[in-house]
This record gives structure tokens, sequence and C-alpha cells, in this order.
């Protein structure tokens, strides 16, 4: 009996006078009605086994309860044949307890009081493209000079394993200053240090601060020479090269005379940038920075307001779209932000930048105080990212025309359009479908608009009956034209895996309102389970388990223009699962 | 008196709120009212949720430093479709890529909440972004959110 001659049959027998929605009928009811030449057996309705080939690696994660357990990353798992996973055991952690304190500087003596910090911890993932293992805790202030002020579980570090990174941030780093004492932040600088987990336990007191550590001086002044009062300076910079820029200093807020003093921290890398924020309380005014402050020694620095950039006025501006009727219309819900950038950023000169940012309202009417000055009024650049799955599209860094401009047209967006059918290619309701920027297209753009990229929205959609959807994209972002994976997730217990259509060229004719994709077949399923274990072998209810096949290929990043330093292409998600109270995962595969 | 069918096709007439069980990311669940770490411009994370009402769809949203006084559109979104066969718990993926923009990196904690709707959302009505048709129900919970540079 083929296995939809089966279904029906079984559906016939458990008709009833139970009223419950229709679902699929069981796949099996005997391992005979499965692929048994490939290994598949029938258990509970599902014929398991016959796993795909391929690369995997799986990562297993307890649940939030289980303090005691940490994740596990396991490549290449053994599948069995009949669908078994094995060892998907968690492990014990190990326990990273200790205090942060501040180093004493002699002669002061030494204040053995601990620190409120936050402490971040990350690891890259043991297989190339896996998800990292990332923790934020917090230390707590205590005036007690004994006992531990914070206790992080880390999974053990493998030989396969780099090690973890700490990086510890004093709290209080506010855009505005508290009032009452100094925060630790004012006082004492962030620090990181590398940290291996090999033992059970990892006791260790951080001390924070130092007699040696460079510090910065200086003021902040206005165009006319006055002090500029509650800025906010911190010093960006890195510790590791080609790592994005971080606050890499204690934090100071500028008094009436925008004096200031920071302290680096230390074992940084390079120049750092100074930044002094206004305070977001008061009226709109530019940010200043400076580059190309040395880190490994004092200095003193003067950051000089930028002349004629004005005062501050409310401006409204109306965004609009073309509709499906072709009538103009207000895009509610559209983030709209105008920036400009005064001066350039060359050595020893101080830049300023400005940024008014604001979200339209129903009538797609939007309101932002901004700077009136002829410095800045030519230099502001405009960029709007519409709500996800609008019809219209985004604007990044055009010109605004500010005397005149009051009005916004978006463009149009792109329609993907398809259908998605199950292996056979009968159409398939409510698989969730998603668009995002594919790698290639992301890693084509320069830093500043990949990172725009990065805050555009996936849409998303339901299919129907019909298998059907749609879905907006933006045709071309910066001049460059999309390329886009579609994403497919079928409803929660469906016999159909999650699969990615990668890259999908949006047609180079501005001119289309419409890509059609070729119906989207999503591939035969396989099911394989396992039982997740705690380090006594008891079963492990609300652990995750994922799945993710290994990518191989590394020719994207010789053909893409920006593509970052590792190349970190993700690896795929294939299927994942929550454990049930017998401990048992059940994961559906693409084949 | 006649009491409400029993079928759980038919709406019995009281609409039941959904509940998230568990918000999943990387190699973690996330606590919630926690502070949590995501990357810029990359991520999933994945709910685990339960509505009793079988053939409700529900629908997730991510908000950041959302307010009354100042509301903003979801950075993230997606849907989960009925369970087939039906069943209470289903589980949903959202890509969460946009939730962090680049200014969020380094700043203090963001308050990040993630909404479920049991009703399609509203294009326009009170409260903003999260109006929803009739008699619909939500829930939600509560994150700090830290963003940062992706590791390299």
């Amino acid at each position: 009996m083929t296995r939809a001659a089966l279904s029906s049959a079984l559906i016939a027998v458990l008709a009833g006078c139970l009223d419950v929605p229709s679902g699929p009928a069981p796949e099996c009811v005997k391992s005979a009605d499965c692929d048994t030449a490939n290994g598949e057996v029938c258990d509970d309705g599902t014929c398991y086994g016959n796993p795909p080939d391929g690369m995997y690696a799986v990562v297993i994660s307890p649940p939030a309860g289980r303090k005691d357990l940490v994740p596990r990353e396991l490549t290449m798992p053994a599948i069995a044949d009949d669908g078994w996973i094995h060892d998907l055991a968690l492990e014990k952690p190990t326990v990273f307890t200790g205090r942060v304190e501040a180093k004493c500087i002699l002669p002061n003596g030494c204040d053995r009081s601990a620190l409120a910090t936050s402490i971040t911890i990350t690891r890259p993932s043991s297989f190339k493209g896996g998800p990292s293992f990332k923790i934020v805790a917090d230390s707590d202030a205590s005036s007690q000079a004994v006992g531990p002020s914070f206790e992080i579980a880390l999974p053990k570090t493998g030989a396969a394993d780099q090690q973890y990174v700490v990086t510890v941030v004093p709290t209080g780093r506010a855009d505005e200053p508290t009032s009452g004492s100094m925060t630790p932040a004012e006082l004492y600088p962030p620090m990181r240090f590398p940290l291996l987990a090999k033992d059970n336990t990892i006791t260790r007191t951080i001390l924070l601060g130092g007699a040696n550590l460079p510090a910065i001086d200086g003021t902040v002044l206005s165009s006319v020479g006055g002090g500029l009062s509650r800025y906010r300076v911190v010093a960006m910079g890195h510790w590791e090269v080609g790592a994005a820029p971080t606050e890499v200093s204690t934090v100071d807020y500028t008094a009436a005379d925008g004096k200031f003093h920071i302290i680096l921290s230390a074992n940084l890398i390079g120049p750092v940038e100074l930044v002094a924020k206004p305070a977001p309380s008061g009226p709109a005014a530019p940010t200043l920075h400076m580059f190309d402050v040395p880190s490994n020694a004092a200095s003193q620095r003067t950051l000089l307001q930028p002349a004629s950039l004005g005062a501050p006025v409310m401006k409204t501006y109306q965004v609009n779209g073309i509709d499906g009727s072709g009538s103009i219309t207000g895009v509610r819900g559209a983030q709209v932000k105008v920036s400009a950038t005064v001066g350039g950023p060359s050595t020893g000169q101080t830049f300023a930048t400005f940024t008014a940012e604001g979200t339209a309202d129903d009538h797609g009417s939007v309101m932002l105080e901004m700077l009136d000055g002829s410095a800045i009024t030519s230099a502001y650049k405009l960029q709007v990212v519409p709500p996800a799955s609008s019809p219209m599209g985004v604007v990044f860094s055009q010109p605004l025309d500010y005397a005149t401009g009051r009005t916004l047209l978006l463009p149009t967006r792109i329609a993907v359009r398809g259908t998605v059918t199950d292996v056979d290619g009968k159409p398939l309701k409510d698989v969730s479908v998603t668009a995002r920027p594919s790698l290639r297209f992301t890693w084509s753009f320069a830093d500043a608009p990949q990172a725009f990229v990065s805050t555009i929205p996936a849409a998303t959609t339901l299919t129907p009956a019909t298998g059907e959807f749609a879905l907006w994209v933006d045709p071309t972002v910066d001049g460059l034209w999309g390329h886009y994976d579609l994403a497919f997730e079928p409803a929660s217990k469906a016999r159909a895996p999650s699969w990615v259509e990668s890259d999908i060229e949006i047609p180079r004719d501005l001119s289309k309102t419409t890509v059609s994709v070729d119906e989207v077949r999503l591939p035969d399923a396989a099911a394989i389970r396992g039982t997740v274990l705690d380090p006594s072998g008891i079963e492990v209810e609300g652990a995750e388990v994922k799945m993710f096949r290994l990518s191989t290929s590394l020719a994207l990043c010789s053909e893409v223009l920006n593509a970052p330093l590792s190349c970190p292409i993700p690896a795929v998600l294939q299927g994942r699962g929550d454990s049930d109270a017998s401990g048992v995962v059940r994961l559906t595969l693409p084949r | 008196m006649i009491p409400p069918s029993l079928s759980v096709t038919e709406d019995a007439g009281v609409n039941s709120p959904p509940a998230i069980l568990a918000v999943r990311s990387d190699q973690q669940e996330l606590p919630p009212g926690e502070t949590v770490v995501f990357d810029r411009g990359a991520g999933m994370i994945n709910l685990t949720l339960i509505d009793t009402d079988l053939t409700d769809t529900l629908y997730v949203r991510v908000f950041i430093d959302y307010t009354v006084g100042d509301p903003t559109p979801a950075r993230a979104s997606c849907t989960s479709a009925p369970p087939e066969p039906a069943a209470a718990q289903r589980s949903v993926t959202c890509d969460v890529s946009s939730v962090c923009k680049p200014g969020d990196v380094g700043k203090p904690p963001l308050n990040m909440s993630v909404v479920v709707f049991d009703r399609m959302l509203l294009e326009s009505g009170t409260p903003a972004f999260q109006a929803m048709q009739m008699g619909g129900l939500k829930t939600s919970l509560f994150y700090f959110l830290t963003c940062q540079e992706p590791t390299q």
C-alpha cells in the first residue's frame, strides 16, 4: 500500500464523532509503511530515519530553569539509519565567580568595595558560522570587602574551542549625569581579558583602573570659545584589530567650563576617537568628534564646535508613497533620519555630526528638531526606512533640500511572488515566508550602507491554501541591485522541512513591479529524534536542539567587495526542536 | 441554558490569550527580565507559544523602547500559523537582524518587549503599532537588550 493510500484509509478509520480540525493523516502505522530499505522505522505515526547526507553540527541548549547546565556544540553528530541522534547530553558548567574591585593605587590606600559592573562574555562557535555563545551578567556593588559579587556558568573550553573574551564595563554610562556621587563608569574604564574555562570553578578578583593608565584631559568649547556644559565625553577605540569601535574609557560629563578628564582602558590597539555628545534632554546640538588621539600616552585635546551651525528649529516633513491604486498616500510608521557632518575628520581637527530622528504618524507626518545654520543646512542627508512589509521603499543618504523640501516621496518596492509546494507539488498552506538581504547583497556595500541595510526589517508573510506568497523588497539600495534570501518555515508539526532559497536576484529593470520566483518545492522531509540528557543521565525537558549544515564553500568571500575579515558565512539552520517531558526532541530536516 | 459548542473549529465566544513559553536565541533560552545580547545585523530568535484557541494565527512583534508617549514600530516581526495537526503549543522563528541599529551598540541596555497578538494588527489606531482587531488579546515578555557588533 502506498503512503497516500494508507493515509486515506487511516482518515476513514479515524473519522468519527470527535470534531477536531482535520489534519494530515499519520504517515505510517508500522515500519513496513516506511522506507525500511534505507533504515526508516515507524514511530507514533511518523517514519523516522534515513537522515540526509552532509556535514552537520548540533547545538543543544538547556532550558532557562536549569542553571546547572550549559549549552553544548557537537560537530558531525552520529545519526543512526533509524533516525536516532546519539549523545545529546548536556554538560555541567565551569562556574566563573569572583569580585570586581578597584585596583589599589598607593599611597592612597585600598577601597575593597565590590563595584557594580556589567560583564559580557562571548566565544565564537566551535564550528564555522555557528551561533556564538554570549552572556551578560551583573556584578553587584557591595561595601563588604569579601565574598563573591558575580557568578557565571560557562561551557567548558574544549580542544576545538577558542578562549572566551570577557568585557567588564562599570555601570553608570547613561547619556546624562546622575545626581549624587560619581558612578563606577566615571571612575574606572572598561576592561577586557581572555579566559579559558577548563576547570569546574574559576575564582578571580577583577581589578579595574590603575595608576599607569593614560588619561585625556581637555575642554569642549562652543565656536566662540565658551565652555559647553552637559556633554558626555568618552573615547571610542579597539581591543582587537579589525573590530568595531567600542567605548574604551571612563565617562565624563562637562560642567559650565566644558572641561573633561577621562581615563583610557589598558591594552588598546591604535589611536582612539574622542566623542562629546550633548545631553538628549537639552536643545538639539551637534556631537563633536576628534580622531587619532593616542591611546598609549596622556594627552590634552580641545573639542571646538564648528561655527555657523545655527539654532534648533522644528521642521515637519510629509512622508508619502504611491499605493497600488496610483494614489499618493502617507507612509505611517516610516523611520526618518536626517544627519549631517560638518568639517573633515582629519587628524587633530574637530568635526561635528548631527542627527535628528522621528517616526511618521498615521498621516505620514514627522516632526524633526534640526539646526538651521548655514554651515549645516546644505549638508543634510536623508534616510527613511518604512515598516516591514510596506510596499514603499527605503531612501539612503539622499541630499535633503532644507530650504524648500517638505514632502518626501518614497520609491516603490518590488513584489517577489511565488508559490510554495510540498515535495509532491501540492500547495502548502501556513508556511511563513521571510525575505532578507542575502550575504552577497549585504557584503557588496561599504560600511555605512551595509549598516543601513541591516536596519531594514525583513518582510514576512504567511501562505494561504494556494501556497502563494508576495513580499515587498527594495529593488535597489544605494544604487546596488538587490539579492534576497527567501526563508520558508512550515507550521509547527507540519511534515515539511524549513528551507532557504538563496540569493534571488532582482531583475535590473526599474519599470518592473513584480519578480516571479519559480515554484518553490520544499524538499522531502527526514524525521530524526534524540533524547536530551543531563550529566546524570536523566532526561531534560524544554531543552532546544538545533541542527546546522556546515558551509564548505567560501567562494562568496572573494566575489564581494566588503566581506568581514573572517568572512563568517553562517551555517544554515536545517531544523530545530524542543525536548518533551521524556527528554525526546524531534527534528524535521530537508533531505 | 445552551452550552457553547465544544468544536475547536468554531469560536465558543470567549477568546483565550496566547502565552509565551520560551524565547531562545543562539545558544540560550532568554530569561525574562534579564539582560540579553544581540548582534547588530544578525540573528534569529525562536519562540515557543501556546494558545488554546487552536485556529488562531499568532503575530509576533519585537519593540524597542516602545512607550505610549513615543510609540515606534516593531523592529522585527513574524507570524505563527496554527499547527497541523491541531495543537495548543507551537513554535516560530523570527529574524531579529534589524533589532539592533548601529547607534544602539555600546549604549546602556535598551528596553525590549516581545509581544504576541492573537489578532491581526491594524494599520492605524491606538496604541500605535499595537492596535488589533476587536476582541484580540496579547501577551509579552520584557528584556533588557545590549547590542554588540557581530563577533568576527
